[in-house]
């Protein structure tokens, strides 16, 4: 244990020496502030009063009533009638949320979603819809705001996505969603990737291993170092995001609800696909205590590319090989998961796993591409986690009875 | 005592066999000379020595430990270097050591490291960064930091690469110093004349393999002593050697070796006078080494022409 301790000292002394460390921690935290602050801007052009927003509607669903109403389809015109009570419905929730009196116009609401809920259901047509599975949302958030008893965030949904009021708490699940496929990845291997293939390059690795002490010891004390510092990182991406959002948003919003762990079932309706969402099946969270899980999921899934960048260190003598594989599979992994591609096997690759966004957290983006649908978001935050763990377990042990038989002959 | 024990040692990569049937021991207070073209197999001893490498075949011993299956044992006792002696350059020479000595385990850190710094003369850019020194100085740096722990076998590999004339000079008082104080020092070379000068024995690797094992002083004294003359009448020397049956060796038109001991050469002197012979200049020569690592190496090539 004396042993360790002491090549854990040895390593971290070498890694704040050197000014590579510094950079990176100081890249991260100016890209968090950054990425925070891009998705704050685009979020206030985006944003629009949400009573306007329902007036809009009304007057606009309205005047299309005007147009069809004498000869047009029966059922178009029954269609938008029932639109133009929803949202009048709504305005008057609005109103009343605006007025502090949030609790009974919420009760109101609930009652008339779940009316409307059972009609839906009825339907055949409306039995897998967009808008239904809107209404089983709306349903358990208001649900959620009433078992809470804390006002309600202003939420709006017509057709097919909804505009929900941001807080520094979306704001940050949304901007780690987007920094940890790529950004804090990379970061991370910037860092590790050379970790034992820096001492080989530079010929220091000969005098380190012909001490009193074991080789897996010293590789032992490397792969704590490796992990202490992937985690700091991880807390500084996290830290830097969310304080940063505070500062835009306000801290308000903590106990907004949040959908986890959502699995998608895709529904034929009238020859036509339709991905439902199953709110049912899924676990309602308040946000924060869903960003404290998001957390956790990226500390894993930035330990499994430590792992991961920590294997090619001990395999190659070249620091610039060990760092370039890693992060050719990240680029690559991340390219490769933009396009559509149908192998339910990708559930199982590490990059499928990097951000908790749209895996099981669920996606605040309106339009998912298939391969998120059939690959991607069945995957639940456990079965995530256990992903990871294997990424981070195999890589581990193959490093280390690697480096223990390694013949050192040109380091 | 012996302190290093190298039996049988071998190593294969893949089909081709780097090193075989390597013999050594290395008593303690004894300077070992590992001598050998670049290529021979050196390094890859040396590694196998330190547990760089795995052997084939054979077995290393340091101090009586076994270096395969008690490694850490055997390992406090060694000090080495190992090539060139490459430490973190963005370390200042303090932290290096620092670093190492904790490795070792070694008590008392600062005070030993104070101890071999001044032993190294490094103490006044010991805490500048290594990337600042030249190579006289890293190799300085790597001598210390496989002195850390008082081993009781040093093992250098090429340590004077890289040093002058002066450097070399009191590199070798230093090892001196260390193998009176009864350290076992294993010095790998391919210079001769650096191994004459320090070595007590010394072996030479061809092709992987030990050729001779010697020891010096015997070599330098079973070979005798000759006197290497400058005259003008060089046939007229030649005549009066031939006619007491004196062997010599002409070297050019007006120079000769001649075996005569010391003690003669007064007497050879007022020979040669005497008979108007005018001698021009006059030295002894020791035959070193270099005749005889020719000899093996020659021997080899010869082998290796007749097959």
């Amino acid at each position: 244990m004396r042993d360790i301790g002491i090549v854990i000292l040895n390593e971290w002394m070498k890694m704040r020496h050197r000014l590579k460390i510094w950079l990176v921690f100081g890249m991260t935290i100016l890209l968090a502030i950054g990425f925070s602050y891009l998705s704050f801007s685009g979020d206030q052009n985006k944003a629009t009063d949400i009573a306007s927003v329902q007036k809009n509607d009304l007057a606009y669903n309205t005047k299309a009533l005007e147009k069809i109403k004498k000869n047009g389809n029966p059922e178009e015109i029954k269609e938008l009638e029932k639109a133009i009570k929803g949202t009048k419905q709504g305005i008057n929730t609005t109103e009343n949320i605006l007025k502090g009196n949030w609790k009974p116009a919420i009760q109101k609401q609930l009652e008339y979603d779940k009316a409307e809920l059972e009609n839906a259901k009825q339907d055949k047509k409306t039995l897998h819809s967009a808008s239904t599975s809107n209404l089983e949302k709306q349903i358990a958030f208001n649900e959620h705001y009433l078992k809470q008893d804390e006002h309600p965030l202003l939420t709006h949904n017509a057709g097919s996505f909804s505009i929900t009021e941001s807080t520094a708490y979306s704001a940050t699940k949304d901007v780690l969603g987007l920094g940890l496929s790529l950004l804090l990845p990379l970061m991370v291997i910037l860092i590790i990737a050379d970790i034992v293939s820096d001492e080989a390059t530079r010929g220091t690795l000969k005098l380190l291993l012909i001490r009193p002490i074991s080789r897996t010891k010293i590789l032992f004390g490397k792969w704590i170092v490796s992990i202490l510092v992937t985690a700091l990182l991880a807390v500084i991406f996290f830290t830097t995001v969310l304080l940063t959002n505070f500062a835009l948003y306000g801290t308000f919003g903590a106990h907004a609800p949040q959908f986890m762990d959502v699995s998608y079932i895709m529904q034929m309706v009238e020859q036509s696909p339709f991905v439902e969402p199953q709110y049912s099946q899924a676990t309602l969270v308040p946000i924060s205590e869903a960003l404290f899980y998001g957390f956790l999921h990226m500390l894993i899934a930035s330990i499994a590319i430590t792992s991961l960048s920590f294997l090619f260190s001990t395999i190659f003598a070249s620091a610039m090989i060990s760092t370039a594989i890693p992060m050719v599979i990240v680029v690559a992994g991340s390219v490769l998961l933009s396009m559509s591609l149908k192998f339910p096997f990708l559930r199982y690759f590490i990059c499928t796993n990097l951000s908790f966004s749209s895996t099981w957290l669920e996606s605040t983006y309106a339009s998912m591409s298939d391969f998120y649908l059939l690959t991607r978001t069945n995957i639940t935050m456990t079965g995530s986690i256990m992903i990871l763990l294997g990424w981070i377990v195999v890589p581990t042990v193959i490093a280390f009875i690697h480096f223990r038989k390694k013949d050192i002959l040109n380091a | 005592m012996e302190v290093l024990a190298v039996n049988n040692l071998a190593k294969k990569i893949g089909d081709k066999t780097i090193v075989s049937q390597i013999q050594m021991r290395v008593n303690q207070g004894e300077v070992y000379g590992f001598l050998g073209p670049n290529g021979a197999g050196k390094t890859t001893t040396i590694r196998m020595i330190v547990g760089l490498i795995k052997p084939t075949k054979g077995s290393v011993r340091i101090c009586g430990h076994d270096i395969e299956t008690d490694r850490e044992e055997a390992m406090k006792s060694v000090g080495a270097i190992v090539e060139n002696p490459e430490t973190y350059s963005y370390l200042s020479g303090y932290k290096n050591l620092i670093h190492y000595a904790r490795l070792a385990g070694i008590p008392n850190k600062e005070k030993r490291i104070k101890e071999v710094v001044t032993f190294v003369k490094l103490t006044d850019r010991i805490h500048d960064k290594v990337k600042t020194y030249s190579l006289g100085m890293r190799q300085r740096l790597g001598l210390a930091q496989a002195l850390l722990g008082k081993p009781k076998l040093l093992i250098l590999d090429e340590p004077t690469n890289g040093l002058d004339p002066e450097g070399i000079r009191e590199f070798r008082g230093l090892v001196r110093q260390l193998a009176d104080q009864g350290t076992a020092v294993f010095v790998s070379s391919h210079i001769l004349k650096e191994m004459e000068a320090i070595c007590d024995r010394i072996a030479i690797i061809k092709n992987g393999r030990i050729v001779t094992e010697q020891n010096v002083a015997k070599v330098l004294e079973g070979q005798g002593q000759k006197v290497r003359i400058k005259v003008d009448k060089i046939k007229k020397v030649e005549a009066f050697l031939q006619q007491n049956e004196i062997s010599y060796q002409v070297i050019d038109h007006n120079t000769m070796d001649i075996p005569i001991a010391e003690s003669e050469v007064s007497e050879f002197v007022r020979f040669l006078s005497m008979h108007n012979v005018n001698l021009r200049s006059i030295e002894t020569v020791k035959d070193s080494l270099e005749e005889l690592f020719f000899n093996f190496t020659a021997d080899e090539e010869g082998e290796k022409k007749n097959a």
